[in-house]
């Protein structure tokens, strides 16, 4: 599901640009008679790129702390609400990033940042029209790298793949052509050109990411993804390797772990999956939420189903996006209700969104409901979408028998 | 947790340690001044970001004016392989005001092609068109193309002559675009020390200098007077960049918004406040009258009162509002409209290369800023004295330390020095 790999490197950027963005003062007031609340401000931005580049969520509360602080000392500032915005984004608390980035955009309404946080929060909250509307506020009122990729997700989300590539192409214009941002943004094309199926194209792009920052995680793991989808799957355990021993991310360890699994070697698999889930917990510790992700994982991996279900339903409580129905469903189905798990999977395509496991998830749903017509459709529609998925599908196994 | 929602995670957990360094780094990738650091999420484009413009009759051909205009704050040469071009997807855009309205009468714009070849091999030439607007009618006034950057002896040889063949001749108005030396100088590493003084009050040198050894992209156009045609020999200049509109629902379509712009110096950083840069980004000079407040009242003034008691005026402050907003009388005034232009009255003749004063009409040297600006004109020292209240009785000898650039000027057009190379390397230390 490429979609959500690109949702987390867009909101990525979005906070985390945003974060150093808005925390780069002038000289004017940079030693304006606040001096404390700024240097609050810069404690929080140190802290944030740090975090960004450890991918450590230890550093989460700490980026809290030095943010309320500034808060407390300048309260008139929209600055640290913004900050503390990005920061329950990043933690996946997208209702209380909704209220701090609205409590920022009424002290300043002018910044166009804060309409790219209010349309992030909007969107993992599954509200598609408001979401939509404020990136194009954003890119009305500042067209640049973040709202360009911005607006490629929300065409990505709608299945409009031609116009997601097309404002990617943009965001790549848009960014410095150094480091970070550069590879970020090549990366985000990288995922779009694969999942359209254009694997060459897309290689040349992780590569182009992979020169500006050497060893880029997201750029390795892209590289990989690409030989999985030429159906080599020992080519890309290298790559995988690599991303997975660079970044602290917990999905590159599980796709190390998938793939290391699919290739035989189940010792590497287990510590791989159990690398994953140590840095979920991790994560969960620091306050991040992560019901729909570890649900989906055990899902995914055969286990647990029950109590992933549980997870599931909560997790889409808070989290009523696409992603939060895509989740549910395949809890629902994997758990044999399948007709709560038609109803919850046909509002999990709703946009229209071109995403193979959600079409064949669909697939097995129906199928399970005896529609045989609706399943085949929906599994034609996977194969044309990506003709290597079928070959080595997720396990459809229902862990506990279909009671309707 | 394969194909998950990874969401906000991103960026913080794909980055490496390694990365941190390519972030936070030296150097200025966090620049700053004139405009080198701006509206929040503008200094995630630097090509989009215009840093300085200068206006000038030109020294060695006085029947014409001078204008540079440049983008990409803090280009270091030696960052191989990540070399700066001019955006292929932006539109750059330099303005003239003949009346004194603020409305732009002459427009020049520039569309940049795509690298040849992958920037990292240094591929850096750029075709180009730029086209002259007037009257409504728009005509080309160049195909050309870009030098390349200035790389080392061996990607780029004899890099004097590649600048020269990239100087175009269209009907009489000369064109260069490409990468040169930034022409700007300050000491910015201690103006954000809390406005820190290295020596005195900084008029007596001893500062250092931030910009020395980095580039810009530079768009340089010499234009015969002939053809300006301005009320009272006055000109207003301004400088922007636009970028392609998107909506989700469209596909990438027609229409641009402005996302920067530049008229005098240290304007963006010193008096508009951060919660208003992006309107003042995307906003015409016509409507700064919104922005006269912070002119009136700087905050600026109060800080330097409370830090160095400097004295210096806090309120009513006409005296800027008239050196960035509408011209000093008997000077470059254009009229009543407020608007953030460099004014350059170009009815007053150069001065002789012996008698420029760095510090221009402040120095009594009215052939400099605001009254125009020249590449070596200190517009760091200019505004300290200015915002302390110089037009306005209370001299006082501030300045960074740092009075000129770190290279001489060309004689000659496009004026700013040639880039340094990237394997010279002057920021570098030589291991033994």
């Amino acid at each position: 599901m490429r979609t959500l790999t690109a949702v987390a490197l867009a909101t990525a950027l979005a906070a985390g640009v945003l974060l150093g963005g808005v925390l780069r003062e002038d000289p004017a007031e940079a030693a304006a008679p606040n001096v404390a609340a700024t240097r609050a401000l810069q404690e929080a931005a140190e802290l944030q790129l740090q975090a960004r580049a450890t991918g450590n969520p230890e550093l989460y509360p700490r980026i809290e702390a030095a943010l309320r602080r500034a808060l407390r000392l300048d309260p008139e500032s929209a600055a640290p609400l913004r900050g503390l915005a990005a920061v329950a984004a990043s933690r996946h608390r997208f209702s209380e990033s909704l209220e701090l980035a609205e409590a920022a955009w009424k002290l300043e309404p002018e910044v166009a940042a804060v309409y790219g946080l209010i349309g992030d929060a909007n969107l993992e909250l599954g509200r598609y029209r408001r979401a939509f509307a404020a990136f194009d506020r954003l890119a009305a009122l500042k067209p640049s790298a973040s709202s360009y990729a911005r607006t490629s997700y929300a065409r990505e989300l709608r299945g409009d793949m031609r116009g997601a590539i097309a404002a990617m192409r943009l965001a790549v214009d848009a960014s410095a052509p150094t480091g970070e941002p550069a590879a970020w943004t090549r990366t985000l094309l990288g995922n779009l050109l694969l999942s359209d199926r254009q694997p060459l194209a897309a290689r040349r792009s992780y590569r182009e990411a992979l020169l500006f920052v050497p060893g880029y995680p997201a750029g390795l793991a892209g590289l990989g993804e690409v030989e999985l989808a030429r159906g080599n799957i020992r080519g890309a355990l290298p790559f995988l390797r690599r991303a997975a021993r660079a970044g602290a991310a917990p999905e590159f360890a599980a796709l190390l772990g998938d793939t290391a699994a699919r290739a035989g070697l189940e010792a590497e698999a287990r510590r791989a999956w159990r690398e994953a889930e140590e840095l979920e917990r991790l994560f969960a510790r620091h306050g991040g939420r992560n019901l729909l992700e570890t649900a989906e994982f055990d899902l995914t991996h055969d286990r647990d189903v029950r109590s992933a279900l549980d997870r599931a339903r909560r997790g889409r409580a808070e989290r009523p996006s696409v992603e939060g129905d895509h989740v549910l469903a395949w809890a629902l189905y994997k758990n044999g209700l399948c007709a709560e798990a038609r109803r919850v999977s046909l509002r999990s395509l709703r946009l229209g969104t071109l995403d193979v496991d959600g079409l064949y998830h669909h697939s097995l749903i129906e199928r399970c409901l005896g529609n045989a017509a609706a399943a085949q459709k929906y599994r034609d529609r996977v194969q044309r979408l990506d003709p290597t998925y079928l070959a080595a599908p997720p396990s459809a196994k229902q862990l506990r028998p279909p009671t309707g | 947790m394969k194909k998950i929602i990874t969401v906000a995670v991103g960026l913080a957990t794909v980055a490496s340690a390694a990365l941190a360094a390519a972030v936070v780094g030296p150097g200025p990738s966090a620049g700053v001044a004139s405009s080198h650091r701006e509206a929040p999420l503008i200094a995630e484009d630097p090509s989009a970001d215009n840093t300085d413009l200068y206006a000038f009759r030109s020294p060695d051909r006085p029947d014409s004016v001078t204008i540079i205009s440049n983008w990409i704050p803090g280009e270091d040469p030696a960052a191989g392989p990540n070399y700066y071009t001019f955006s292929p997807s932006a539109r750059y855009n330099i303005y003239i005001d003949r009346n004194g309205d603020a409305r732009p009468d002459i427009t020049y714009r520039f569309r940049f092609g795509r690298t040849a070849g992958p920037l990292f091999l240094g591929n850096t030439v750029q075709k180009y068109t730029a086209t002259r607007t007037e009257n409504g009618k728009t005509r080309v006034l160049a195909w050309a193309k870009t030098p390349p950057n200035n790389i080392g002896p061996r990607a780029t040889p004899d890099y004097r002559a590649l600048a020269a063949n990239a100087v175009v001749d269209a009907k009489g108005t000369k064109v260069f675009a490409g990468q040169r030396d930034d022409a700007f100088f300050g000491d910015i590493g201690a103006i954000f020390d809390l406005l820190a003084f290295r020596k005195g009050t900084g008029a007596e040198g001893g500062g250092k200098d931030f910009f020395a050894g980095y580039a810009v992209h530079s768009i340089a156009l010499q234009i015969p007077i002939a053809d300006l045609k301005a009320k009272n020999s006055t000109i207003g200049v301004w400088s922007s960049t636009d970028r392609l509109n998107v909506t989700v629902a469209g596909k990438v379509r027609k229409g641009w918004s402005q996302v920067s712009r530049i008229g005098n110096p240290l304007v963006n950083e010193v008096v508009v406040p951060t919660k208003f840069k992006d309107l003042w980004n995307r906003s015409q000079p016509v409507n700064d009258k919104q922005f006269a407040g912070p002119v009136l009242t700087p905050i600026l003034a109060k800080l330097m009162n409370d830090l160095y008691k400097v004295n210096a005026p806090e309120t009513n402050r006409d005296d800027l509002v008239a050196v960035f907003g509408t011209g000093v009388q008997g000077l470059n005034y254009t009229g009543p409209t407020v608007a953030d232009l460099l004014r350059l009255n170009y009815s007053i003749p150069v001065t002789p290369s012996d008698k420029v004063n760095r510090l221009g009409v402040i120095g009594g040297d009215n052939g400099g800023f605001p009254n125009g600006r020249r590449l070596a004109d200190d517009v760091v020292d200019a505004a300290e004295q200015v915002m302390a209240g110089f037009l306005k009785g209370n001299k006082v000898p501030l300045g960074d330390g740092v009075n000129t650039g770190d290279v001489p000027a060309l004689g000659f057009f496009p004026y700013q020095a040639d880039p340094a190379s990237g394997f010279a390397n002057t920021k570098g230390q030589q291991k033994p």
